[in-house]
């Protein structure tokens, strides 16, 4: 385990969104490193990256409506992957549609978040997630 | 025994006996014949011999004369004496002659006779000539009785003869007369015995016809009734003793014209047995069938009659209906056929078979289906093989060929029937070849439609796709802008607030509700579309497993406000959907507690109550209620009765209502007051 706290993976396209990521979790005081990927293009690229040997985030954060590669294609090239599949990921997204809610649970995602149009509930999602994915959760290695 | 044979030797008997009255009589006569001719033979033998003595006699008187006369005093001439003499002499030759005497007298008479001639006249004889004629006298005297000795032994012989034929005659007669009167005597006893049993059995016979159901009538050769038993009086429609002794022309004016009568007369003529059915029309008019056996009998004729009057109209009535079912055959316009099951032959056909396949009748009857062509070989097996084992086959369909090679396809209706032992089957067709047609065309326009329908269905569900597509989108690209909005407000009113005035304060708050409000509407619009699309299927559901999470969820706001929340519902299944329940119950809730908030205390209960198949469940709160006159408006979609300002809400929330109950198969309905609270009924299905 490193010593350096656990970082997090954000897949999320819209710049508000990631603001308001980074604020909610800003505001829990919450100092891990976040890395951003913009669209599934870029999550699917820290694939090679983490095979290379640089370090696993604790949890990715992923918003399924994404541009040029849809979140449940990164989620579906994610949990394929047979070490990568370990990897903890909860799906933060707008929608609160069933058939995207089976999908992902199909897929094998560890949670499924609807983002709250109220901020401070967001703030409270940000504080959940980070209390059990960082520090409760037993990282997979 | 027969009649024929026993009457037979009656009529001999009667021959016989005839023949020997005849016998008896011609012996009678033959005898009296033989007797007649005896006597008269003796009658003229006596007469000879008489002739012959008066003949001597005369012949001694004329000697007498002639020999005396001329003596004075005498009273006899000597030419007198001649004369005598002559005569006598004469007469003594016929008889001679007629005698037949064998001895020869005749020269002595022949002497005497010329001596006599020579006997001279006017003068006295010489003595030589007198002792001349003594001698010639003398002569012819003992001729004569040598002749009278000879004519009586011939009487004497001839007596003898007479008396031994006779007696022969009569003897061979008596013998003749014994043996033929024993042979008749015996066939008579013979026959009286046989009358007598005859008549024994004669009576019995009557009585026996009297009591026959069957006329019998006897007639003599007048047609005239000798006998007729009292079924015969019957048949005749008269009483027996009307009948009796008259002739039926007497009985039946008329009966001389009637087809019974010549047959009766035919009979009678010559003396066959005929037999005749025959309707009998009586003076009266009324007429009757009778079957008749007419024979000859010795009398004339007898009559044997049975009345089939009812037998007749029986048969009558088959053959009339029997014609009427011919014709209604012939006339159906239902193609029909009658068939021998074992090589298939056409027995009979109505007229629409023949119009149907287009062959006349002649060459249809006798032959088969194969052999007209009327029908293929295979077509034929599927028929037998669907045959097999029953009685009857019913809309069967098959193909058939006209005489001009037309295809037509009809439905086959088949049932065995047996006629006099042999299986049949009785076809009937109905030409469906149209229906067929139509049905085909029905059949592909169904196809076209269907692939219009599954076209017109695949282009909705892609529609459908595009709009829940279009759904996603709005939930998801209108929902991140408003959490923008709200974040940054959130962010600004937070750590931005010592740069805002009160006025920018306010401003910022209001943007902050218009999000929120904005957030509610696109979730409620999210959930109205989603109850569209979504299927919701109702299956059986504990009305505590809906209402549990509900409690715990409205728990913190309840306290909050104070409510009164008053449970009330029997722990039931019902038929639900569990989701769309639940946003049901939750609607409702989020309603009741909207609208109480300026009452106190609020209350809200919540009850359900099961009748008659169905659970009505209810939410009442003493809120600030309706009026009834919208009671239909509330349920549709962005129907608001109130401000935004005093009550927020989308307008939705009712729409969803009703929308999932509907599609739950249950129904909502309302009933308030202004002021007075609002109940809201769900109906539900129960298992």
């Amino acid at each position: 385990m490193n010593a350096a706290p656990p970082h997090l993976l954000l897949v999320e396209d819209n710049p508000m969104d990631v603001e308001l990521t980074l604020q909610a979790f800003k505001r829990r005081k919450l100092t891990n490193h976040i890395d951003i990927a913009r669209d599934g293009e870029e999550a699917l690229a820290w694939i090679p990256r983490w095979e290379a040997g640089e370090p696993w985030p604790a949890v990715i954060l992923l918003d399924l409506k994404l541009p040029k590669v849809s979140g449940l294609e990164v989620l579906r090239a994610l949990k394929a992957h047979p070490d990568l599949r370990r990897l903890p990921v909860v799906v933060l997204t707008t929608s609160a549609d069933n058939q995207d809610v089976r999908s992902a649970y199909a897929l094998g995602v560890n949670s499924y978040i609807v983002k709250p149009v109220d901020f401070d509930k967001f703030v409270d999602v940000a504080a959940h997630i980070e209390l059990y994915w960082t520090v409760l959760n037993a990282p997979p290695v | 025994m027969s009649n024929s044979a026993a009457k037979r030797p009656a009529g001999w008997e009667l021959w016989w006996g005839w023949a020997v009255v005849a016998g008896v009589l011609l012996v009678g006569v033959l005898l009296f014949g033989l007797h007649a001719r005896q006597t008269a033979q003796t009658r003229q033998s006596l007469m000879l011999m008489r002739e012959l003595r008066e003949a001597r006699l005369d012949l001694a008187k004329g000697y007498l004369h002639l020999s005396q006369a001329g003596e004075p005093g005498g009273p006899y001439t000597a030419e007198q004496g001649q004369v005598l003499l002559h005569q006598a002499l004469n007469g003594f030759e016929s008889s001679l002659v007629r005698g037949e005497v064998l001895l020869d007298p005749l020269a002595a008479v022949e002497g005497l006779r010329t001596r006599l001639d020579n006997w001279p006249r006017m003068s006295r004889p010489t003595p030589a000539d007198m002792v001349e004629f003594r001698s010639a006298f003398h002569a012819v005297e003992k001729a004569a009785d040598a002749a009278d000795a000879e004519l009586q032994a011939g009487l004497r012989r001839q007596t003898a003869r007479n008396r031994l034929e006779f007696i022969i005659a009569a003897t061979v007669a008596m013998a003749v007369l014994l043996v033929a009167g024993g042979l008749v005597f015996q066939l008579q006893k013979n026959a009286v015995r046989q009358a007598r049993e005859r008549r024994t059995s004669d009576d019995r016979l009557r009585g026996l016809l009297g009591d026959m159901m069957e006329g019998c009538q006897l007639h003599d050769r007048d047609y005239r009734y000798l006998y007729l038993n009292e079924a015969a009086a019957r048949n005749g429609r008269r009483r027996r003793e009307e009948l009796l002794g008259r002739t039926v022309f007497e009985c039946y004016p008329g009966f001389e014209q009637s087809a019974l009568f010549a047959a009766m007369k035919l009979c009678m003529e010559q003396r066959t047995a005929r037999r005749i059915e025959e309707e009998f029309v009586f003076p009266d008019g009324k007429s009757a069938w009778f079957e008749l056996n007419i024979e000859p009998a010795p009398e004339g004729i007898f009559i044997h009659s049975i009345e089939v009057t009812e037998r007749h109209r029986a048969e009558a009535e088959l053959r009339e209906s029997r014609e009427r079912f011919a014709r209604a055959f012939r006339t159906s316009p239902v193609p029909q056929a009658l068939g021998r099951l074992s090589d298939h032959a056409l027995i009979e056909v109505n007229d629409a078979f023949l119009q149907l396949f287009g062959w006349p009748r002649e060459l249809v009857i006798g032959r088969t289906p194969l052999e007209l062509g009327l029908v293929a070989p295979e077509e034929l097996t599927r028929v037998r093989e669907e045959l097999a084992g029953r009685e009857q086959l019913e809309n069967f369909q098959l193909e058939v060929r006209s005489r001009i090679g037309q295809l037509r396809t009809v439905s086959l209706g088949l049932a065995r029937i047996e006629l006099q032992g042999v299986p049949h089957a009785i076809v009937t067709l109905f030409d469906i070849t149209e229906r067929r047609r139509a049905e085909q065309a029905v059949a592909e326009l169904n196809q076209n439609l269907e692939k219009i329908v599954a076209q017109r269905t695949a282009e909705l569900q892609s529609k459908n796709r595009e709009l829940e597509t279009f759904t996603y989108s709005v939930s998801h690209d209108l929902k991140a802008p408003l959490r923008g909005i709200d974040g940054y407000s959130r962010l600004l009113l937070e750590e931005h607030a010592a740069q805002l005035d009160t006025e920018g304060m306010r401003f910022l708050q209001a943007v902050r509700n218009a999000s929120v409000q904005m957030g509610q509407l696109i979730d409620d619009l999210l959930a109205y579309s989603q109850l569209e699309r979504r299927s919701l299927r109702p299956g059986r559901l504990r009305l505590s497993a809906v209402l549990g999470p509900l409690q715990a969820v409205l728990a913190p706001e309840i306290a909050q406000r104070g409510v009164d929340l008053r449970v009330n519902v029997p722990d039931i299944e019902v038929l639900a959907d569990p989701d769309g329940l639940a946003q049901v119950l939750r609607n409702l809730l989020d309603n009741a507690l909207k609208f109480t908030r300026d009452v106190r205390p609020p209350v809200i209960e919540i009850g359900g109550r099961g009748e008659n198949g169905a659970f009505t469940l209810w939410v009442r709160d003493n809120g600030i209620g309706f009026d009834m006159k919208f009671t239909d408006r509330i349920f549709d979609i962005f129907q608001r009765l109130h401000r935004v300002e005093e009550y927020p809400g989308t307008g939705i929330g009712l729409a969803i209502v009703r929308k999932a109950m509907e599609r739950m198969g249950g129904k909502v309905r309302a009933e308030s007051a202004p002021g007075r609270g609002a109940t809201f009924y769900l109906e539900l299905p129960t298992p």
